[in-house]
């Protein structure tokens, strides 16, 4: 019995032997997981903390990108900010669309799109562009980057009639007044006079007794140059920043907005024109040819006339009686193939001289404007389009022309004894106003 | 013999088990500290974003053209201070004391012609101390432009 007895105690101290180190280690196991536990939990909070305020703080970065853009827009650069440090570079989002944010991280990351930190060397910033040419308007996008949280602001900007201390100074807007203003290419050759100020935002090339005088060939943007060949006289000025002129159809929608030229090409004032006496323009076209008289009238407020293709010849006659008002054609529809084409002594002539009832000339279409052998005109002609990237509009003068007015197009073609004088300007850039950012979304 | 040495291990047993739960339990009841006093600082720290952004909205509301430059003394910017409690509630005009101190400064980044006007680019930072301003909580900054948003 005692040896059993015995046998059984030793066994079972023997089980229970190390029962309190057990007991221990499986109650220190739950507490160190409750420590864990309650840890990570913290750890977890603190991180979803940060990151809400980083969420606040992109949608600040974002916003701040934003008007750092539209300022730049508006006044270009600054002297004070010379490396970019605060203001965008003018960018433009390829293929007309924003990438999403996830893009645009990624765009950061392999270093696509360069953000502009904000405070300099902090990890926040900012990053923004416009969809498609800012014009009347402009859709600028902008990034906002905090911490790798990023959050994404589309912001609609107007342009409106800039107060007194905008529109006084001249350093901001330095377009001043252009008889000519070729946004892509001008080539000028051949005995031509240029009176008034001739710009572009890209290519210039005169050659062979040009000659611009009361004003400067204003070179704006990186992407603008000159070249200025045998016996051409003109001074040079360099802008930093691009002219930007709205489209034809950004005008057209803002005169019109029930739908601008589209709208137009059905509810004008076709019917106040006459050929030879009648009145109407058949098929919104014309074609005028030996001694035909053209007559346009103007109207209070302004007559617009919409027109799909043109053609004066051999001493027609085209005859603007805008005394009672101003007169306006348009040549549509947007991207049509229609062209504005006159030559051999067509005449153009003008019963008011008011500049505010000048007849103007709006080109939609790609034909472009044509005048040829001693053409007279004494009108304004604004050809300048964008869409998607791809600009159009062409104006050529060739053979003793002589033209009085404001010409704008995206090319620009001079040749053989033109002369073009500026008159009041017709057409100012956008840089004579400001934007007004009217629409925000995220 | 044997049982008396059998009972002895089992003293010490307990003692080093109970030694080892203390040490578990210390670090436990320090964590569980920790964990309550991070929750306070958590919950500091999110109302003081939200008084930031508040305070931040509230100047860019009051619009560009009313929001002059802070002025300048000593060379350095003189602050706009206003108090919150610690719900993040503004305790008014003429409260001096609070939980939360908010600091807002204006200035101009960018200043075109040495006048103070629309092509002006400026900037407001608001910051968020603690009551006694010994910690800062949150610092936020935006721009501002004419026309802008």
């Amino acid at each position: 019995m005692e040896n059993r007895r015995g046998k059984s105690n030793r066994g079972r101290s023997r089980r229970e032997r190390g029962a309190a180190y057990i007991i221990a280690l499986a109650l220190s196991l739950c507490l160190t997981m409750l420590i864990v536990a309650t840890q990570l939990e913290v750890v977890t909070e603190f991180k979803v903390s940060r990151i809400e305020r980083d969420y606040e703080r992109a949608l600040q970065m974002a916003e701040a990108g934003a008007n750092a853009y539209q300022h730049r827009l508006t006044f270009g650069t600054a002297d004070d900010d010379p490396d970019g440090v605060l203001l965008p570079p003018l960018f433009q989002f390829p293929g007309g669309t924003a990438p999403t944010i996830q893009e645009f991280k990624t765009g950061v990351l392999n270093g696509t799109y360069q953000l502009i930190r904000y405070p300099a060397g902090s990890q926040q910033g900012y990053f923004a562009g416009t969809i498609g040419v800012p014009g009347d308007s402009a859709r600028i996008v902008s990034y906002g980057w905090s911490n790798g949280v990023v959050r994404r602001v589309i912001t609609v900007a107007s342009t409106r009639t800039a107060p007194d201390d905008i529109d006084d100074d001249t350093i901001v807007h330095p377009s001043g007044e252009y008889s000519l203003f070729a946004y892509t290419e001008m080539t000028v050759q051949n005995n031509c006079y240029l009176s008034g100020g001739v710009g572009s935002n890209g290519q210039i090339n005169m050659d062979n007794n040009c000659v611009v005088t009361d004003g400067v060939i204003s070179l704006s943007g990186p992407n603008a140059d000159v070249s200025l060949g045998q016996n051409t006289v003109a001074t040079v000025v360099r802008n930093p920043d691009p002219v930007i002129w709205p489209t034809v159809e950004q005008i057209a929608l803002r005169l019109f907005p029930e739908g601008g030229l589209s709208w137009l090409a059905t509810h004008n004032d076709n019917n106040m024109a006459t050929i030879n006496g009648v009145a109407g323009i058949p098929n919104n076209k014309i074609y005028a040819t030996n001694n035909v008289t053209v007559v346009f009238r103007g109207k209070p407020g302004g007559a617009n006339y919409y027109l799909t293709d043109v053609y004066f010849k051999n001493n027609a006659t085209i005859r603007f009686d805008n005394t009672s008002g101003p007169v306006r054609i348009w040549m549509g529809p947007v991207g049509g193939s229609g062209q504005f084409y006159s030559k051999n002594n067509a005449d153009f002539v003008v019963t008011s001289t008011d500049p505010a009832n000048a007849p103007r000339l709006y080109m939609a279409t790609t034909g472009g404007f044509y005048g040829k052998n001693n053409v007279n005109c004494n009108f304004g002609i604004y050809a300048y389009n964008e869409q998607n990237g791809q600009r159009w509009g062409h104006i050529e003068l060739k053979n003793n022309m002589v033209y009085e007015g404001t010409f704008i197009a995206n090319t620009v073609t001079l040749k053989n004894n033109a002369t073009i004088t500026a008159r009041a300007p017709y057409w100012q850039p956008l840089g004579g106003a400001y934007y007004d950012i009217s629409v925000w979304e995220e | 013999m044997r049982a008396r040495t059998r009972r002895g291990m089992t003293i010490v047993e307990v003692l080093v088990a109970a030694l080892v739960l203390g040490i578990v339990a210390a670090g436990a009841l320090a964590s569980w500290s920790l964990a309550s006093q991070a929750a306070a600082n958590k919950r500091t720290i999110e109302i003081g974003t939200a008084i930031a952004v508040h305070e931040l909205e509230r100047l860019k509301a009051m619009g560009y053209p009313y929001l002059p430059a802070s002025p300048v003394q000593s060379g350095q910017p003189v602050p706009t201070v206003r108090w919150y409690d610690k719900y993040g509630q503004w305790l008014g005009a003429s409260a001096t004391t609070g939980d939360f101190k908010v600091k807002s400064y204006v200035s101009i980044l960018i200043d075109r012609d040495g006048e103070a006007n629309s092509e002006d680019l400026k900037e407001i930072v608001v910051e968020v101390w603690n009551g006694d301003e010994t910690r800062l909580l949150e610092r936020a900054r935006t721009l501002l432009t004419f026309g802008g948003v």
